[in-house]
């Protein structure tokens, strides 16, 4: 106190030892947070040091560099072997070092956990200012432990002590100066801090509860006695510390010596691209210009020339050669195995690009201005994303490691964040609610919100939200919502460096089997400037391929991406008629209406119809006026002339993520570098929800230079919904190349293209059997899979006596059957010589277990061997073991003596085809509907002329808007999209076509269980149309999924038995009467009702594209699923052929062929 | 005529039983003795001069008076409980009876603290000086319990105290006492006659009065005011009715003794 | 019983199977009538995820049924009543039913979670209207049963049959009610599904398969392919639901009270002479307890007078017991307080709470060691813990546990013995690294008037003075925020933390203080704040 007087400066802090919350679920502020009130409070300088990690601290430095606070990045170590520590490098070569041990750690150890051992600091940690960190008791092992610290690392040792408000601090300070006297090293006063405020205690209480996975009622000492571990003023501490003013002054010490900035991360292109004794320049122009005369063989035209020599220039203005160089390699060698590539990204449409084959984008057929996509005043690399087969892209990403080494090439990280959905999870079980409250509580976030839940919401399901308990879930559910939760890997983004990258940033293991991930995200890597290349997997470029390769195999053409005959009329005839499935992009329902009021003509038409049907073009309502210009029902006309030369492409609507940011330039007066804020806003804009901070500013910008409100505001509308998903023009370009092949594809050849489709599933919006019902209606044969005749994949076969269109028929594959491995698949198509006459016979020759030729039989496979579904089950069923015996099998048969044959009651096609809907979820017998049609419809019409039966889909097209209708089919997809809230939308599929159902939210309440539960569902309505596209708008819904049931017992060829069926189950809703499962199957009749087509509430939440007309029966007492009976293992049996041969061919000859 | 049998040929619960009365658990003489943990002490109420075995005797009912006399057992029934979860029959277990209506608690971490095993303690709450004079005997009787601490209200009756004592000596165990009214010991109760085995005094010694250091916990003025059979330590003067120690527990939990020449300032107190 | 079963087997055997469809929600609404209305089901967790277990018949009308998850359920009806299946309570309800049932026939057994098997072989006749046939007989004993049991309040379906396996299966997949003779025994089962001969689930779904759906597509086909294919298990059934292969059934014992009856021929009112009847009362007990493996948790003396009235005595033991001389001891404290009046002409001693307790953990209470799961730890201690209860009362016996807690009055439990349970030996160590704290706490702690500033001086406490020579600390301790009750005080910036303090007086004596630290406090800082509450919350004396 006394001191004071003779010390009048103010008091200096640093904070040294800080976790953030990439200290995951411990941490609990974000390091921006931390940054924040560092900088307020008047630290000297923050050290943000998270558990064995760097992963947090880019965030750290960008924060401070904008709030203008010193911060020293570090790690803290947790060693296998000894006292915790914290390390700061003073210098970039120290950071090296430290980056090289954290990887080190992680690379020795499994996902996620670093192993680190005091051997390894005196090999890494030199330079490094290391504070150790005591356990609560002040023991001789201590002093054992600075002994040591200081004669490894003389000079950079410090001794830290925590005042934590604990009972106990001042004898616990007074030990830990003691020992650090003893010891030579300086004490250093930290405050442990591990959130910004203490207003954060419950958060963290909350994080440590869902680490430990323990209820916070019995968390008991996993909580924190109080809220001091937080970030403490100068003047705070110096109260604490009042005693120990050296140990204040070692903080600003420390801060002082470690001068080392992130800023210092020099980032370096790799060299191995360059071209023999040239440099990357020179290497790229060679490359250019040899490649334009591939591309261009005719002689390259004026304006391309131009075009590519002013590219160049700029490029090498920019001095960014050797990344095209670096993409046009990695693309250069999925060439040369074939594997199909197409470059998109902002620099991807670029002359170049076209003429190093990374992208198959013409720029002769767009005019898109290079210098949107690369300018000088951005200061960032340019951005080119690759998309590859999805099947083969892990050849490429190995391809990479191969050539640069992982200590030079590493994915980069995707730190994934709590979403609302998760948060509720997570803490409402920490919180202790029931499974049931969570489930009620996140039932109310549709998708991908960050809103959480509010109060009305919870009233409405039920939930007392004046409740203490819920509402300090809700609050935590708030505040854990974007916290960091672990890290994975990033779908393809890689970074790749001259130097070591483990020199930049630790590298740690995926989960993924030979994948090693970065700690940095791709945010991250953008703000330090490094480059990163994004290998990408895009299930329609598989397709393609496959596609591409039948076509060659089967019709001798040799077409690729930049090669399909451009400008087909057929083709863009197809698409004006919606006839779209399967096609890239544009498969969806919404885009399958908009097509027809799109009519597109050319390829600059599929380039908007690509963007246009998105969230963010939708939000921002641009969809309507750019229909009514096309259409010539609206003048063109531009807000000003300003925006002409942006907008004039797409007759003023913004449609493109650039044209969103050059009219915040133009229009609202954004500096470019603000313009580029918006844009990363819009990236992450979920994320951090900053984008809110530039509506103002843009919209009253825009009104300041006399735009209309209305349009300033739907202009940032769209630019918020780009956050969702925005398309730059270049993407769409990319994409709409895609679309046009996969629709000429289709249009020409619609067997391959069914046929490729199938073989690289599962993708796209449709399941198997819409594809195959979709090439059945453009008069493609389909057969049924067969033993003798299948192979694993989908495959063409000539079929020159049918009409099948183009001579071939689609002969199913294996894979369509559920349960079947690969393997065997494959198997039976190699085993099979002149055929199999009996299922034995793949017992023996294939290899296949029991299981596998259930699996055949139930799905009808062995008809050639003229064996019915029920024959060929009776069959196999018959088999006692899994493997045959070769040397025994003779008398194994005699043995047991020749059966009596068994006449099987005879199915009905009904049953057969539930059987086969149940099993390959599709059936080429007949369509249930089909056989139902009688029931559904009635031949006569009912006396009073009212209601005369369901009318099939096929005929809504014929019929008056407005029209009341009466429709019915099986349940294909029951939607409730987040941006249509409270409506449902549902299609129903019938034998003869679709029917698209609407359900306003009125209708769903009244029929919610009909709707829910319905596999077979009546609806009664009013027919709407718009255009050619036709909906039943929903007033009332009728549940007749019994029909379906009587198919399935097989008494549905019977009008008799069939009705008396339907009354008997009609009649079981007066008594209660039902089938239980015996109590010790109850959890397997559970999973059979999943199976069975219960509908799980995630369906109606988050549409599922994928599921097809999943209808399976019911009333089945039991999954399909029971694992077959266990067998005895001590008989040792000869090997089958099929082991020998996978023991002497590990590489497995098979899938080679 | 009995064979002498191999000990290793028993088994080992009789090895326990043969163990346990051989330590004195049963009637007899030969009850062992409570430690006090404090050297000096333990040596002073050995049964013999140099007795290996220190500490209070089992079997017999010790008085404690004085504002820290709480502190201090428990510092004792402490020591001897780690003792015993080292060795035989596992920790302490002792009989608490308490006033229903007190609003000081005894509480389960401070217990923990002094090193018992609160689980093992059973706390009567008595509504009045009969009930807990009844529920004394019946736990000193009972030899479920190593020992019976009792804070009642007032002074123990002679008459009372020697129905304690026959208690205690039919079951073995140790009855403590120590009559707690807040502030120190009325004369008339450290004069009262009792059957009780011994009677301490015990104060608490305020650091700054004896210089100690700075990881004292607690300190005590221990005296001996009365035992049945006085000491056999020639060496202690009864110089103020009875001998005096100044004890001490410092932070690391060891107990000390500080002899007087330390502790200069103690002879001018009282 | 089971050479009754089996001579009753000699002719045909006549068994009744009642099916309790709707078990769980009928005893519900039989306790909450206003809920028979509602659609109203019962749920339990299965592998993670919340099922519904039983629905009544609203609920079953709704559309609900067992199996669907509970989130599936409250789409389907928003307005349904849910509640937690106790499977115990309806296994409790079952075996009630099936004491009821004696008055048909003595031989009733457990069939399942929810059914009932009665043996009514020659019963029947006795429920005969007056010149019916034998059918005629059985359809009216069903008919009785059938009334009876929805006057109480049940939903059931039966059927009676010659074999247990067919009448359950009639029970639950035929006609309602099913009455089957032998001879159409085949015939009736014949219509049945494949699943009523109780086979698992897997072999029904692979019968399915091939299309064999109902017993009468199986009756036909040769045991020895069926069994090569869907197992021995199916040919087996079908043998003993057409009674060729013989299925006993065993009625479960009755699980009868423990309770003994001692009359006296002339009334007794001398202290000495009910002491002896209670002694002799308890060694019937014992006996009987012995012989079951059983000890009691609690003890009920019931003294009935001659005038009329009745006396209750309970006593309970901290542990199973069935030491006649220790249950004495526990009934001499309390029987000076049995008024006899004018005499006790009857005793009745019973045991409502009986536990398992093998004859080695009887023994046990000649050891020392601690006994694992023990609630006390001691079996000598609960021995002494049951005469302190007897006469301090069963709440006046305490013992601690430690609960993991920072706040210190939770941090540790006073509980009575008499009230341990298997929750409360699952009770955490005591914390080893706590900082000190007091063998003496203060309930409630006790306002103190502190002198000083910032730091404080002295205090006065019981009107006496201290002045403070050391104080350490503080030790910061913030409220359990998710205990917090009051609204208000849902944003923890709104809590007030206590600093806690050790220090020592002028005389060497030791205290735990502290300070309510309002909210208001600037952060971190811990000196300040001068209208801060004090209060004196341990003693380390």
């Amino acid at each position: 106190m006394s001191a004071a007087s003779t010390e009048p400066s103010p008091p200096a802090y640093a904070e040294l030892q800080c976790l953030t919350n990439f200290s995951f679920l411990e941490g609990a502020s974000h390091a921006d947070e931390l940054v924040v009130q560092a900088a307020a409070l008047g630290l000297t300088a923050l050290g943000v040091a998270d558990r064995n990690s760097l992963a947090g601290v880019v965030r750290a430095h960008s924060a401070a560099k904008k709030h203008g606070l010193r911060l020293l990045v570090g790690a803290r170590l947790d060693l296998q072997d000894g006292i915790s520590l914290l390390a700061y490098p003073t210098d970039r070569a120290v950071y090296a070092r430290l980056s090289r041990l954290i990887t080190l750690g992680r690379r020795r150890a499994e996902k996620g956990a670093c192993h680190l051992y005091r051997a390894d600091l005196r090999e890494y940690a030199q330079g490094c200012v290391l504070i150790l960190l005591p356990q609560e008791e002040v023991e001789d092992a201590l002093q054992d432990e600075i002994a040591f610290y200081r004669g490894a690392f003389p000079g950079f040792v410090y001794l830290a002590a925590s005042h934590a408000l604990g009972g106990e601090d001042a004898a616990r300070i007074a030990a830990l100066d003691r020992a650090a006297r003893r010891g030579g090293v300086p004490l250093v006063a930290t405050n442990d801090v591990l959130m910004h405020t203490p207003a954060r205690r419950p958060l963290a209480d909350m994080l440590a509860c869902i680490r430990e996975k323990v209820v916070i009622d019995r968390a008991g000492w996993l909580t924190h006695k109080n809220g001091e571990r937080h970030l403490k003023s100068p003047e705070a501490m110096t109260d604490l510390f009042e005693a120990y003013p050296h140990a204040l002054a070692a903080t600003v010490e420390v801060a002082a010596r470690c001068r080392f900035s992130l800023d210092e991360l020099a980032y370096e292109y790799p060299e191995e691209v360059l071209e023999d004794g040239l440099d990357a320049q020179a290497s790229l122009e060679r490359l250019t210009w040899e490649g334009a005369k591939t591309r261009y063989p005719g002689g390259l035209p004026a304006k391309v020339r131009a075009q590519v020599a002013h590219e160049l220039r700029l490029i090498g203005e920019l001095d960014y050669a050797p990344y095209f160089l670096t993409v046009q390699d990695i693309v250069r060698f999925a060439r040369s195995q074939g594997i199909l590539c197409q470059g998109r990204g902002s620099a991807a449409n670029s002359a170049v690009c076209y003429c190093l084959g990374v992208t198959a984008v013409d720029p002769a057929r767009l005019d898109l201005l290079f210098e949107r996509f690369v300018s000088a005043e951005r200061g960032e690399p340019p951005d080119i994303d690759v998309d590859f087969e999805h099947e083969r892209r892990e050849e490429v990403i190995q391809y990479i490691y191969d050539k640069y080494g992982r200590h030079r090439a590493g994915l980069a990280a995707t730190v994934i964040c709590y979403r609302a959905r998760g948060a509720v999870r997570d803490v409402g079980k920490a919180m202790g609610l029931s499974q049931d409250v969570t489930a009620l509580l996140s039932s109310q976030i549709w998708g991908w919100s960050n809103e959480g839940v509010d109060e009305a919401a919870m009233a409405e399901i039920g939930l007392d939200p004046r409740d203490r308990r819920l509402r300090q879930t809700i609050a935590l559910v708030h505040q854990i919502t974007g916290f960091p939760r672990h890290l994975s890997q990033h779908v393809g983004g890689f970074v790749i460096t001259r130097g070591r990258l483990d020199e930049l940033c630790p590298i740690e293991n995926a989960a993924m089997a030979d994948r090693t991930v970065v700690e940095w995200d791709k945010d991250d890597l953008d703000a330090l400037g490094i480059l990163k290349v994004d290998v990408l997997a895009l299930g329609m470029l598989s397709c393609l391929r496959k596609g591409f390769d039948l076509l060659r195999r089967h019709y001798g053409r040799n077409y690729d991406l930049a090669s399909t005959p451009p400008a087909d009329k057929a083709t863009y005839d197809m698409l004006c008629r919606a006839d779209s499935l399967g096609v890239f992009q544009v498969e969806s329902r919404a885009q399958m209406a908009f097509l027809p009021r799109m009519k597109p003509r050319d390829f600059y038409d599929l380039v908007i119809e690509v963007a246009i049907v998105r969230p963010g073009p939708i939000q921002g309502d641009m969809v309507h006026p750019y229909l009514r210009r096309r259409n010539g029902e609206e003048q063109v006309r531009f807000p000003s002339k300003e925006l002409e030369d942006v907008l004039g492409k797409t007759l003023g609507v913004p449609l493109f993520q650039e044209q969103a940011m050059k009219i915040a330039i133009v229009a609202a007066g954004f500096e470019p570098s603000e313009a580029d804020q918006l844009r990363r806003a819009m990236a992450t804009f979920r994320k951090t929800g900053k984008i809110h901070e530039f509506n103002a500013k843009m919209v009253e910008g825009m009104v300041a230079r006399g735009y209309e409100r209305d349009f300033a505001e739907r202009c940032f509308r769209q630019i918020e919904g780009f956050g969702e998903y925005g398309f730059p023009e270049s993407h769409a370009a990319s994409f709409a190349l895609l679309v046009y092949v996969s629709a000429w594809m289709k249009c020409h050849y619609p067997a391959v293209f069914a046929c490729a489709l199938l073989n690289s599933q599962p993708m796209g919006f449709y399941a198997p059997a819409q594809i195959i019902r979709d090439a059945v209606e453009h008069g493609v044969d389909v057969k049924p899979i067969d033993v003798n005749h299948s192979e694993w994949d989908n495959i063409l076969e000539a079929a020159p006596t049918s009409q099948s269109k183009g001579g071939y028929a689609i002969r199913l594959g294996f894979r369509q059957i559920k349960g079947l491995s690969q393997e065997d698949g494959e198997w039976i198509a190699a085993a099979r010589g002149n055929g199999y006459a009996h299922p034995m016979d793949l017992w023996r020759r294939a290899g296949l277990k029991k299981r596998a030729l259930h699996a055949l039989a139930k799905s009808d496979a062995y008809g050639s061997l003229g064996l019915s579904r029920r024959q060929a089950l009776w069959a196999v069923q018959a088999l006692g073991g899994d493997r045959p015996l070769p040397l025994f099998e003779a008398m194994g048969e005699e043995e047991r003596g020749e059966e009596p044959l068994v006449a099987l009651p005879e199915p009905t096609l009904g049953e057969e085809v539930v059987q086969d809907y149940a099993h390959l979820r599709m059936s080429l017998k007949a369509h249930p509907c089909a056989l139902l049609r009688d029931t559904l419809s009635p031949p006569e019409p009912d006396a009073d002329g009212g209601r005369s039966g369901d009318i099939p889909a096929e005929r809504l097209v014929q019929m008056a808007d407005g029209a009341p209708v009466t429709v019915s089919g099986l349940v294909l997809v029951r939607q409730r999209p987040g941006s249509a809230k409270g409506v449902v939308f549902a299609t129903l599929e019938d034998e003869t076509a679709w029917s698209n159902i609407v359900i306003w939210s009125d209708a769903f309440e009244a029929f919610r269980r009909p709707i829910l539960t319905a596999r077979l569902m009546r609806v009664r309505g009013v027919l709407q149309r718009q255009g050619i596209v036709t909906h039943v708008v929903a007033r009332e819904i009728i549940d007749i999924s019994s029909h379906l049931d009587a198919l399935a017992s097989g008494v549905a060829g019977d009008p008799e038995t069939r009705f008396a069926e339907i009354h008997a189950h009609a009649d079981e809703v007066k008594r209660p009467v039902y089938v239980r499962a015996s109590t010790g199957d109850r959890g397997g009749s559970a999973r059979a009702d999943k199976v069975d087509g219960m509908i799980a509430p995630a369906e109606i939440i988050a549409p599922d594209p994928h599921r097809g007309a999943g209808y399976r029966p019911i009333r089945t007492a039991a999954g399909t699923a029971t694992p077959p009976p266990p067998l005895p293992k001590a008989i040792p049996r000869p090997r089958h052929p099929r082991e020998q041969a996978k023991a002497l061919f590990p590489e497995d000859p098979m899938r080679r062929g | 005529m009995l064979a002498p049998v191999s000990k290793k040929a028993l088994p080992e619960s009789l090895l326990r039983a043969v163990a346990a009365i051989e330590a004195g658990g049963a009637a007899g003489t030969g009850r062992g003795r409570l430690t006090t943990g404090f050297a000096p002490l333990d040596a002073a109420l050995a049964r013999a001069p140099h007795g290996q075995e220190g500490g209070l005797e089992k079997g017999s009912v010790h008085e404690f008076l004085g504002e820290a006399a709480l502190s201090f057992l428990l510092t004792v029934l402490g020591a001897q409980s780690s003792l015993q979860a080292a060795s035989q029959p596992g920790p302490l277990s002792l009989l608490w009876c308490v006033a229903n209506n007190r609003r000081d608690r005894l509480y389960g971490p401070g217990l923990a603290q002094a090193g018992l095993d609160p689980g093992r303690c059973l706390i009567a709450a008595c509504g009045d000086a009969d009930e807990m004079l009844w529920a004394m005997e019946e736990g000193l009787r009972s030899g479920a319990v190593d020992a019976v601490v009792a804070a009642p209200a007032k002074p123990v009756s002679l008459s009372a105290s020697r129905r304690l004592q026959l208690a205690a000596e039919e079951g073995g165990a140790v009855g403590l006492v120590l009559p707690r009214p807040y502030g120190a010991p009325p004369t008339d109760a450290l004069l009262a006659p009792s059957a009780a085995a011994s009677r301490w005094r015990i104060d608490p010694v305020a650091r700054d009065a004896v210089g100690a250091a700075e990881s004292w916990v607690a300190l005590w003025r221990v005296s001996l005011l009365r035992r049945k059979g006085g000491l056999h330590r020639a060496g202690a003067k009864a110089s103020e009715g009875g001998a005096g120690w100044l004890l001490g527990l410092d932070r690391r939990g060891r107990r000390v003794a500080l002899d007087r020449e330390t502790a200069p300032a103690l002879g001018a107190r009282s | 019983m089971k050479a009754a079963l089996d001579s009753a087997a000699g002719g045909a055997r006549r068994i009744a199977s009642l099916w309790f469809l709707s078990l769980a929600t009928d005893r519900l609404e039989r306790a909450q009538p206003a809920l028979a209305d509602r659609p109203l089901a019962t749920y339990a967790e299965s592998h993670n995820a919340l099922l519904l277990t039983g629905v009544n018949r609203a609920a079953h009308l709704a559309g609900l049924t067992p199996g669907m998850s509970l989130a599936n359920a409250r789409a389907i009806e928003p307005d349904v009543v849910l509640k937690r299946a106790e499977p115990e309570a309806d296994a409790a309800l079952l075996r009630k039913l099936r004491d009821w049932c004696l008055r048909y026939t003595p031989w009733a057994a457990l069939d399942g979670p929810d059914g009932l098997f009665l043996d009514v072989t020659g019963c029947a006749h006795l429920f005969a209207a007056p010149g019916g046939s034998d059918n005629s007989d059985e359809e009216a004993l069903l008919q009785d049963m059938v009334e009876r049991l929805n006057e109480l309040g049940f939903s059931l379906r039966l059927a009676l049959a010659d074999t247990p396996l067919a009448a359950a299966a009639l029970a639950r997949f035929g006609p309602d009610p099913a009455i089957v003779q032998t001879e159409p025994l085949r015939r009736a089962l014949a219509e049945l599904p494949v699943q009523a001969l109780r086979i698992q689930a897997g072999p029904a779904e692979d019968l399915r398969r091939v299309g064999l759906r109902l017993i009468g597509d199986i009756l036909p086909l040769p045991r020895a392919s069926l069994a090569a294919r869907f197992g021995f298990d199916l040919a087996q059934r079908l043998d003993r639901a057409l009674g060729d292969l013989a299925d006993p059934i065993s009625p479960d014992p009755f699980s009868a009270p423990y309770r003994v009856r001692l009359n006296f021929p002339d009334p007794i009112g001398l202290p000495e002479d009910i002491a002896r009847a209670v002694d002799r009362l308890l060694a019937r007990m014992t006996a009987r307890l012995e012989r079951d493996g059983k000890g009691c948790r609690k003890l009920e003396l019931q003294a009935f007078r001659a005038d009329g009235d009745m006396r209750r005595l309970t006593v309970g033991a901290a542990r199973a017991a069935r030491d006649p001389k220790h249950l004495a001891r526990l009934f001499a404290e309390r029987l000076a307080g049995l008024d006899p009046g004018f005499g006790i002409d009857a005793m009745v001693l019973s045991a409502p709470a009986v536990e398992d307790l093998a004859p080695v953990q009887e023994q046990a209470a000649l050891k020392t060691d601690a006994q694992e799961g023990d609630p006390v730890g001691d079996p000598r201690l609960s021995l002494l813990a049951d005469q302190l209860a007897a006469r301090l009362g069963p709440r006046r016996v305490l013992r601690f546990t430690a609960r993991d807690s920072h706040c210190p009055e939770r941090a540790c439990r006073l509980y009575p013995v008499m009230e341990a349970d298997a929750s409360s030996h699952a009770a955490p160590a005591w914390p080893a690294w706590l900082p000190p704290r007091p063998p003496l706490l203060l309930a409630p702690p006790e306002p103190l008037e502190v002198e000083g500033g910032s730091v404080p001086q002295g205090f006065r406490w019981r009107g006496r003075s201290h002045i403070i020579r050391r104080l350490e600390g503080p030790e910061r301790l913030s409220p359990e925020w998710w205990l917090l009750k009051d609204r208000g005080q849902d944003a923890p910036s709104a809590m007030s933390a206590r600093d806690y303090y050790r220090v020592e007086d002028q005389e060497g004596r030791r205290f735990w203080l502290y300070r309510e630290t309002p909210a208001t406090a600037r952060p971190g800082g811990f000196f300040g704040g001068g209208d801060a509450a004090w209060r004196l919350h341990g003693l380390f004396q």
